[in-house]
């Protein structure tokens, strides 16, 4: 399956989906001008992910998803919501999947922030302080 | 005074502002977690200006886009002011959200922020969570007032502020 990279800008984060390396991360600022439009590919790629790996019988052991976020908005939160959704359904129904959450040290709002994700999901959560 | 502006604001001006005070914030404060969350409710409040405006136009392409928001400190607290005119109709839901979401305790916020985001509704912009996140992070009440400024629009005004340490 072809890989959905998309590089950072000011208000976007850069995204490698890279299925062949097993590289999963979306990283960088996140408030886009329009939010639907930039999570729309991003949400879509991940189920066209999972309909492969349920036709290739993957035998992977896991997908490790990392997330490493300077900043994401309220709006933004809601579609990486539909994201951590989409990561639980295939890790109930596909592959194992766990996400590792990566945060600046003095920034506790961004862990909280992963805290509260890993509370509407099953998927495992690993927390890790940068600098 | 770290930012004020009154105008007509969209995407461009709100990048501009956010530059600025970004490369301000660094001079003026020494806590990262503080430089961090005084960034993350100043975002908030600009896309929420902008939010409310797009939202008002939708319903009433002729309603003023002049808005304004301060961005300011002292000894004990940062205050984050903003304005818009806003239809008349729309100012008792306004309120209603704004009462529910202070009269809740920390974990009743928190509660609603979940409720908000797994409401299925995916839009561009989404005052309630918004409102909530602000709530939240800031740790304090939000304050707003209402000035009618004739039948069909009055001007909101919005504030929240944040402990400086």
């Amino acid at each position: 399956m072809s890989p959905l990279l998309i590089e950072s800008t000011d208000l976007t984060p850069k995204v490698i989906f890279n299925p062949e390396k097993k590289e999963f991360e979306i990283s960088g600022e996140s408030r886009p001008e329009n939010v639907r439009k930039f999570y729309e590919p991003v949400m879509d790629w991940i189920d066209q992910y999972k309909s492969h790996l349920v036709s290739v019988k993957s035998a992977d052991e896991k997908l490790i998803f990392k997330f490493k976020f300077d900043y994401f908005n309220s709006t933004s939160a809601k579609f990486l919501t539909s994201i951590m959704l989409k990561l639980d359904s295939i890790k109930k129904e596909v592959i194992p999947v766990e996400i590792e959450w990566y945060y600046d040290s003095p920034d506790i709002d961004m862990k909280v922030s992963g805290e509260e994700f890993s509370k509407m999901v099953s998927v495992p959560f690993h927390f890790f302080s940068v600098n | 005074m770290l930012l004020a502006f009154t105008g007509e604001f969209d995407m461009k001006i709100i990048n501009a502002l956010i530059t600025s005070v970004k490369i301000k914030l660094k001079e003026v404060e020494q806590i990262t977690r503080i430089q961090k969350r005084v960034y993350y409710i100043m975002v908030e409040c600009l896309e929420g200006i902008l939010g409310s405006y797009e939202t008002t136009a939708k319903a009433n392409p002729k309603v003023n886009p002049f808005s304004i928001f301060t961005l300011s400190r002292d000894a004990d607290y940062y205050y984050f002011i903003s304005g818009n005119y806003v239809l008349n109709e729309y100012m008792d839901s306004q309120k209603m959200m704004i009462d529910k979401i202070n009269a809740l305790n920390a974990e009743g916020k928190r509660e609603l922020f979940r409720q908000c985001m797994t409401d299925g509704k995916i839009n561009n912009y989404s005052a309630d969570l918004a409102l909530v996140d602000i709530a939240i992070k800031s740790n304090n009440t939000l304050e707003y007032e209402f000035k009618k400024v004739d039948s069909n629009t009055s001007f909101y005004i919005f504030q929240v502020k944040i402990k400086v340490k």
